[in-house]
Formats: C-alpha cells, sequence, structure tokens
C-alpha cells in the first residue's frame, strides 16, 4: 500500500523526538484526508492541530494559512521581511548537522509542496526562523496565497 | 432583570455580580490588608474623554491600576457626585447594593453620557473574566516555544530569571500571576494579554547585545497588563455595545459559566478598527521606565533605554515635512482632510521621535532629584 506524501509527512514530523503520543490520532486523520490542493491538504490538517503538541507543524501550517492573529499590544509594529537576512539564516541552517540530517528524512516525500512544508517545520523545530519564514513565503506564492506580512 | 441591566453602570454590577462570591471577597481582602488604604485608591476623575482609549496619566503616576471594586466604584460614585444630576448618583448607589431608585434605571436614555464614559475607565471587570480572556486568546496563539523543547531548555531559564528580577521590584499589591511565553521568531518585539500573559521573541534572549532591550520590552509589556490597557478596551466595548446589542445582553447571564463566549463576542466587534493607541503605548514605555528605574541605578537605566530606542526604526523626517505644508485654497484644505481622515490609522503606536522624547522626558524626571 502506497503512502501519502501528507501522511508521510505527518509520520515524519510525529517521529521526530518531542513529539508525542497525542499526534498519533493526527497522523490516522491526516492519512484520511482526500483534499486535492495543498493549501486544502495543509488546511485539513490544520484543523487537526489543536494539541500544543506537533508544534512546529501547527506553526508553519498557520503561517501559511495566513492564520496567526496579531496582538495589539505590541512593544512595536512588526517590521517587515527582510528576505536578505532570511537568506542568511536559510544558508547556515542547511549546514547545521541536525536540520541537515533531518532534510535528509523528508527527501523521501513525494509531493512537492509537502516537503517544502516540512522543511519549513524542521527549520521552525531547529530555531531557524529567517529560514523557516523564507520558505513559507516561497511556498505561499507558489500556490497562489497573499505572503505573511 | 433584563430592564434592571439595560443600563451600562448596571451591566457593570452585573458583571460584578457574576464574579463567583468567594473569589471576589478574597480578592477584596487581599486588597484591603495588602495596602489599607482603599480610600487613598480612588480616582479622580476630572475629564472624561469621547475616546473611551484615552490615557489620562500618561507620565504613568502609578505603576499599578488600581483593582479593588471598591475602589473602582468609589471613584465612579466621587466623580457621579460632583458631575452628574441627582438621579444618575441613585442609579450609582444601586450598584454598591441597594436597589436603584424607581424609575431611575429602566430608560437607559437617562444615563448621562458623562457617567457612561467615566464608567469605561475604571476597572469592574472581575479578574476571573480577564484571566478567560487571555486564556482565550493565547490558546489561539500558534507559535509558542515549548519549555521542554531543546531551545526552550535554553532561554527560558533566561526568561524567567528577568521576569523574577522585575516583578521582584514591584512593591505594588497586584492579583496578578503573570505567565512568561517565548515566541518562535527572531524578531525582537513583545506582546501582553489580558490577565497576564506576557510573551517575548526568541530574538530578544539569543544575543547579549540586545539583552538590555528584553528588559525594557518585559518591562513594558508588564506595564501594559497593570494598567489593564487591553482590558479597558474591552470593557469599554462591553458598554458600547450592551444597548446596541441585544444578544450581548441576552448571553450576559452566560459570563460565569463561560466567560471567553461573551469577551470574544465583544472582541470580535473592536477587532475591526482597534490597532495600538498612542496613549496606551507611551503610557507602558512610561511605565516601564519607572520599573527599570527601580531595579538599575541611573547610568545602567539610561543604557537600558538606549538598548530600546537604538532598536527603533528611523525616524521619516519626510512625514513631518508633509505634515506642515498649509493648504492653500478651501478645496486643498478639503483633500488635504480627506486624505488625513482616511490615511491616518484611528490608533496606532507611536513614531520613533514620539517615544524617544517621551522616554527622554521621564529619564529626566526620573534622574532629577526633587528640589
Amino acid at each position: 500500500m502506497k503512502i501519502s506524501s501528507l501522511s508521510l509527512l505527518t509520520a515524519l514530523l510525529l517521529s521526530s523526538p518531542g513529539h508525542c503520543d497525542d499526534c498519533v490520532g493526527l497522523y490516522r486523520q491526516a492519512a484520511q484526508k482526500t483534499a486535492v490542493t495543498t493549501i486544502g491538504k495543509i488546511q485539513a490538517m490544520w484543523s487537526d492541530l489543536t494539541s500544543t503538541k506537533c508544534g512546529s507543524l501547527r506553526t508553519v501550517s498557520t503561517q501559511i494559512l495566513g492564520r496567526e492573529r496579531e496582538a495589539r499590544t505590541q512593544l512595536e509594529d512588526k517590521k517587515p521581511f527582510d528576505p536578505v537576512a532570511a537568506q542568511a539564516n536559510f544558508e547556515e541552517a542547511i549546514k547545521d548537522d541536525v536540520v541537515k540530517s533531518k532534510l535528509e528524512e523528508g527527501k523521501s516525500i513525494e509531493d512537492e509542496d509537502m516537503r517544502t512544508l516540512y522543511e519549513a517545520a524542521v527549520f521552525d523545530a531547529e530555531g531557524f526562523y529567517g529560514a523557516r519564514d523564507l520558505v513559507v513565503r516561497q511556498l505561499q506564492q507558489k500556490v497562489g496565497m497573499q505572503p505573511s506580512k | 432583570m433584563k430592564r434592571l441591566i439595560s443600563s451600562p453602570i448596571l451591566l457593570c454590577a452585573a458583571f460584578i455580580a457574576m464574579a463567583p462570591f468567594s473569589a471576589s471577597m478574597a480578592t477584596a481582602e487581599e486588597t484591603v490588608s495588602a495596602a489599607p488604604i482603599a480610600t487613598d485608591n480612588a480616582k479622580d476623575i476630572k475629564q472624561v474623554s469621547n475616546v473611551a482609549l484615552k490615557v489620562l496619566d500618561k507620565d504613568c503616576p502609578n505603576l499599578v491600576q488600581p483593582f479593588s471594586y471598591a475602589d473602582n466604584f468609589k471613584s465612579l460614585s466621587k466623580f457621579t457626585l460632583a458631575e452628574v444630576t441627582d438621579k444618575a448618583s441613585n442609579l450609582v448607589q444601586g450598584i454598591f447594593g441597594a436597589k436603584p431608585a424607581a424609575g431611575t434605571a429602566a430608560n437607559p436614555d437617562e444615563i448621562p453620557d458623562s457617567l457612561k464614559l467615566a464608567a469605561k475607565q475604571l476597572n469592574w471587570l472581575p479578574m476571573e473574566g480577564e484571566v478567560a480572556y487571555g486564556q482565550h486568546l493565547h490558546e489561539q496563539e500558534t507559535a509558542i516555544l515549548d519549555r521542554d523543547s531543546r531551545l526552550g531548555k535554553k532561554y527560558y531559564p533566561i526568561a524567567d530569571a528577568m521576569l523574577a528580577e522585575l516583578l521582584g521590584k514591584l512593591t505594588e499589591p497586584t492579583e496578578y500571576k503573570f505567565q512568561l511565553f517565548i515566541l518562535k521568531n527572531s524578531t525582537r518585539n513583545a506582546v501582553a494579554r489580558p490577565g497576564g500573559f506576557l510573551y517575548l521573541d526568541q530574538g530578544l534572549l539569543e544575543k547579549d547585545e540586545y539583552r538590555d532591550k528584553a528588559y525594557f520590552a518585559m518591562a513594558h509589556e508588564i506595564a501594559h497588563v497593570l494598567q489593564r490597557h487591553e482590558t479597558r478596551e474591552l470593557q469599554s466595548m462591553a458598554v458600547d455595545s450592551f444597548t446596541a446589542k441585544k444578544d450581548l445582553v441576552e448571553t450576559l447571564p452566560k459570563l460565569k459559566s463561560d466567560p471567553a463566549l461573551l469577551l470574544d463576542h465583544v472582541k470580535m466587534g473592536k477587532d475591526i478598527y482597534t490597532q495600538h493607541n498612542v496613549d496606551q503605548e507611551l503610557q507602558a514605555d512610561s511605565c516601564a521606565t519607572r520599573l527599570l528605574a527601580r531595579l538599575y541605578p541611573a547610568p545602567k537605566l539610561a543604557s537600558t533605554l538606549q538598548g530600546f530606542i537604538g532598536d527603533l526604526p528611523p525616524v521619516d523626517e519626510t512625514v513631518s515635512a508633509t505634515d506642515t505644508t498649509v493648504p492653500k485654497t478651501q478645496a486643498d484644505k478639503l483633500i488635504s482632510l480627506t486624505q488625513d481622515i482616511v490615511s491616518t490609522p484611528m490608533h496606532r503606536h507611536p513614531n520613533s521621535k514620539e517615544r524617544k522624547e517621551n522616554l527622554d522626558k521621564m529619564y529626566r524626571d526620573i534622574t532629577t532629584p526633587a528640589k
């Protein structure tokens, strides 16, 4: 039986250290998703990500779907995306051994967009937020979403 | 019941009545025992703003806004007796426990606008409601760094120590139990939510060079909570929306069992126009400076403020140049006015120049010995 790329993505994320048993249900549900488009798949998965676990997948999915909620009492206005800094962070990230290892695992994901989502989640989990934001924006542009501010 | 609560002021009373009784009692006792100056905490409302969000004390004379219900209603009573009619005074007496005088509360049209505005500036939302609302918003935050993650174990101890250090200098009694979270962002922003929820960007903690700004950011967000900025807006919305929204009246009795339901309902209406308020931000800056002054001697205070100021965006000189252009004709004036209304947000963050000037003033006020 062929495992869908979405299932594999979820399985890979769930198999990462720090992702606990309560995500198993999510894995089962995600495997049954029938959405065709990338956004549809992410939306279907996002609705299951109510737990505080699977945090990185939830974070990047929220970003891609543009569902971040801006708080009112912020210290300062949100600064615009800095592509140069993000690219530099990306270059740094792909040299990191843990990131390299996880990205290598992700190569088995057939669906290119799902693989990109996985990569964004890896960058998030390892603290390379500039790289994460860069990849998220690229994916948003590719699927026709308005890039995050 | 509907007739009785069909005024904004009685709405306040309704909120209070719905707070768990034992918790309310504990609140009052704690406040009194910690600071037996309830009378002194009564706020002297000398003016009311037609903008509910307006801050009356931008210099932050009090780091903690009075919370005790007794203090707040004493303030309202004081204001009422001075400013409004006997009818309204009877109404306020009704809030204190006695029945409102017959015929005074049934018609919302009988409530003076000034009394309604004064009610918006007091703290009457029960702490339980505020925390529930903050918790509701918190649950929508999806970028929180897990404390048990590798990075969480690295950065939370730093942030926790900072918070403990700052709160250690807060000598005024407060009922807040602050909860601190790190956001997975490389930027250097910070956020507060009602009920004591604080959030710092991880970018503030990654390098020592941003430590000063991190302290300022945390003090600033603590100030937002202690001044109850967002909570007061929520109260204002409740007061405003009460007479306008029948469904809100019907939802009111559900507050005790599910405060988030009502609070979020009110909040939904205001998100459309509420962003940032200049006065509140400047006041939070001022309060942060006062709190940091308790932690640091003057030179270190100066460098900490500079850590924040130095990371602000550069001042856009072209803005002020444009603003000073005087329209020559009536038509130009109209166009200019229209552009101003359309392009200027109702609420915004103060610009870098405003913040720097305010912080400079606060620093001078704090470090200059009184004559």
